[in-house]
């Protein structure tokens, strides 16, 4: 059986690399152009060839996002760009348009195309249709249960790919046009403004029935999957997605290493336990602001799968540095301020290799030699004297004590 | 040939009704697989909308877009053979495995692509008309230009949604059942189409109901197209949509008798738009996104 991929979002080229780093074993970049999250983007087609010349040497894949729904202007250009996209060794293109899926066969046949959920497949039946068109991959609507994928791939002909973690659309993914209604931005073309989560009175015939102090939002906690990942391996999925291109660097590292754990385990040793589940709780709390639940894999979200009158959890832990480098003979480390922090703070470091390992914050250090007292400007670089094993690409958090609970 | 006026009505016994005030064509839902309609009807009921229109000369299509399950397949392909006997005219349809399995029943020719949002360009349309389907519905969001440079470049059949309160949003999700549970309300909201929101911000009041397929929510305004009937026409639409939801089978009459009065006469489209806006202020009636160019970023 070969490996279920892990999929990450790459927001620019810094987390393309981290996120790889951390585990990915593919991740999903949108470019300038065709691309919904497009202000999520900062991809030239140079940026792109650097990010898959770094993701081949790791042995990882890159995905591109070409999922906008075009209308009649977004057409120019288009061909060029996936040639591009494929001249520059890009493994596999997201894609919402049948049009855009045909022409990228024609012109680009090195691309595989994957069928984004923007189509809401739900079934073979649809499967079977984009295998006979020539795709390559669809990924799964949301809206599947765990019953329905694993009756899915049955009789699935083509690989599928699940979303295990992140954001949830409220609606069936690109069927919802609340956006462009309410702000005029569209949702299919990158502007979507995220009107379901805004807050709503509801009446019945002129009579409210809403309360005033918990008005009515179309607002979904955030999908997590992992205790369905043992089921959905065995079923077959190629891939797991994590959704989040606007996330911080520190949330993908969190996020994508805990999959990977978790992958690891139950691929080495067929089982996964609730301490394993407990860690990666433990984990994911210490970088998500926002609750998560397990979607529709439990079936039909329930009342306690949605965000009522609130819309965030708060971090158990605050990410504060990026290791530079460390130097084993001094046992100095080189540190990019990320947040503020201070001599003596408790203070856990993580990193590709480096399992969690608190220690104090010692004495700090410019690069002058002169002593901080307080690492208050982002981005600053710092010494400090840390008696663990650090290695470049690590990450340091600051311990706080906030919920560490999810679900 | 005449130009096809589609409506939904809201028993059987309105056909008649909905005929002689210049509809050509009835939409309706079926049992098996509920779907935002105005009417759902048994096997029965469908031979008896196939006798009626027939009678009548005209078309029987049927709402089949349903996101389907793995496990609804077997139905699906049980309903599409019971459609095939009946002798519907067209099957609205969403999801692609309806053509998988219409295509080996070989009854492609019946389909009519509804992906609500997904057809905003010529070339995509034409790929879908392409697979041998009988039509393609236009998206509700895209502008009168674009509608006009789609119809004249694709070969086939497309439709537009000329009137009524467009889908804005569908969940699977039991979203009002879910907040009234969360308030701890009984109050009925299943089924409930008298339902609406209003943004704590703005003043749109904005259509939502739930049913067994979700939770769906309809803009805060009722389009209506009287002005760019003959704009239509002139691209080479044939086939006009009136979406019925939140009507009643009056207002709906008078509304076709509208529209196909506008057909004989474009040069009644404004007056009739003007009148609409007059008369009809609680529906907020406007032109959509016709003359609007909605962003493709933030």
């Amino acid at each position: 059986m070969s490996k279920v991929e892990l999929l990450a979002p790459a927001g620019d080229l810094a987390r393309l690399k981290i996120a790889i780093r951390y585990g990915a074993n593919a991740v999903y970049l949108g470019g300038k152009k065709f691309s919904l999250r497009s202000r999520a983007s900062n991809f030239e087609i140079a940026d792109i060839a650097e990010g898959v010349e770094f993701a081949h040497a790791h042995g990882a894949h890159v995905h591109v996002t070409v999922n906008m729904l075009p209308h009649e202007e977004d057409l120019e250009g288009l061909e060029a760009y996936l040639k591009d996209l494929e001249r520059v060794g890009v493994d596999a293109i997201i894609v919402a348009s049948f049009h855009i899926m045909k022409l990228a066969k024609q012109v680009a046949p090195n691309l595989e195309v994957h069928v984004s959920t923007q189509h809401s497949s739900t079934n073979s039946g649809v499967i079977d249709f984009y295998e006979s068109q020539g795709m390559n991959r669809v990924v799964l609507a949301r809206e599947c249960t765990l019953d329905d994928v694993k009756t899915t791939m049955q009789h699935a002909k083509l690989p599928v790919e699940v979303f295990i973690h992140g954001g949830m659309c409220i609606s069936y993914s690109g069927r919802c046009t609340m956006s462009n209604s309410m702000t005029l931005r569209d949702a299919n073309r990158g502007g979507c403004a995220q009107s379901c989560r805004w807050k709503y009175k509801l009446y019945d015939a002129g009579t409210p029935i809403y309360k005033e102090d918990h008005l009515f939002s179309m607002s979904s906690k955030d999908l997590n999957a992992m205790r369905f990942l043992p089921e959905l391996i065995d079923a077959g999925v190629a891939s797991f997605k994590i959704e989040g291109r606007m996330k911080s660097p520190y949330y993908l590292a969190t996020v994508v290493r805990s999959y990977r754990k978790l992958i690891d385990t139950y691929e080495q040793t067929g089982v996964l336990s609730d301490a394993d589940y407990a860690w990666v709780v433990k984990e994911l709390a210490k970088a998500e602001n926002r609750l998560t639940g397990p979607g529709f894999y439990a079936g039909l979200p329930k009342v306690e799968d949605h965000l009522y009158g609130v819309n965030g959890a708060g971090v158990s832990q605050e990410f504060i540095a990026y290791v530079l480098d460390y130097d084993d003979a001094t046992n100095m480390a080189k540190l990019e301020v990320r947040n503020n922090f201070t001599t003596n703070d408790q203070a856990e470091a993580f990193g590709p290799s480096l399992d969690n390992t608190y220690f104090t914050i010692d004495t700090l250090y410019d690069e002058e030699g002169q002593i901080v007292d307080v690492a208050r400007n982002p981005m600053q670089v710092l010494y400090t004297k840390v008696d663990i094993k650090l290695k470049k690409h690590d990450m340091i958090r600051k311990v706080m004590t906030k919920r560490e609970s999810v679900y | 040939m005449e130009e096809n006026i589609i409506v939904s009505p809201y028993t059987l016994a309105d056909i008649e009704k909905l005929y002689d005030a210049g509809a050509t064509s009835i939409l309706v839902g079926i049992d098996a697989f509920p779907f935002a309609s105005t009417i759902y009807v048994n096997h029965d009921e469908l031979k008896e909308a196939r006798k009626q229109t027939k009678a009548l000369g005209m078309n029987l299509y049927v709402n089949l877009n349903a996101f389907f399950m793995e496990h609804d397949i077997d139905v699906l392909v049980k309903e599409l053979k019971v459609l095939k006997d009946v002798g519907v005219d067209g099957i609205y349809f969403t999801d692609l495995a309806v053509y998988t399995e219409a295509k080996k029943l070989d009854m492609t020719d019946l389909l009519i692509y509804n992906p609500d949002t997904l057809l905003t360009n010529h070339l995509d349309v034409q790929e879908y008309l392409n697979l041998g389907l009988q039509m393609c519905t236009l998206a509700s969001e895209i502008t009168l230009e674009d509608v006009v440079s789609i119809a004249s470049k694709v070969t086939g059949r497309v439709e537009v949604i000329v009137h009524g309160r467009l889908s804005m949003m569908h969940s699977k999700r039991t979203l009002l059942t879910n907040y009234m549970r969360f308030i701890n309300s009984d109050h009925p909201v299943v089924d409930n189409k008298r339902l609406y929101l209003i943004e704590e911000k703005r003043d749109d009041h904005m259509p939502i109901f739930e049913d067994v397929s979700g939770t769906h929510m309809y803009t805060g305004f009722t389009l209506a197209s009287f002005e760019e009937m003959d704009d239509f026409v002139k691209a080479g639409i044939r086939d006009f949509r009136i979406e019925s939801m939140f009507s009643n089978v009056d207002e709906l009459c008078r509304i076709i008798k509208d529209y196909r009065y506008v057909l004989k006469h474009p040069e009644s489209g404004r007056a009739f738009y003007q009148e609409y806006e007059r008369n009809f202020v609680e529906q907020h009636i406007t032109k959509g996104f016709l003359y609007t160019k909605t962003g493709a970023k933030k």
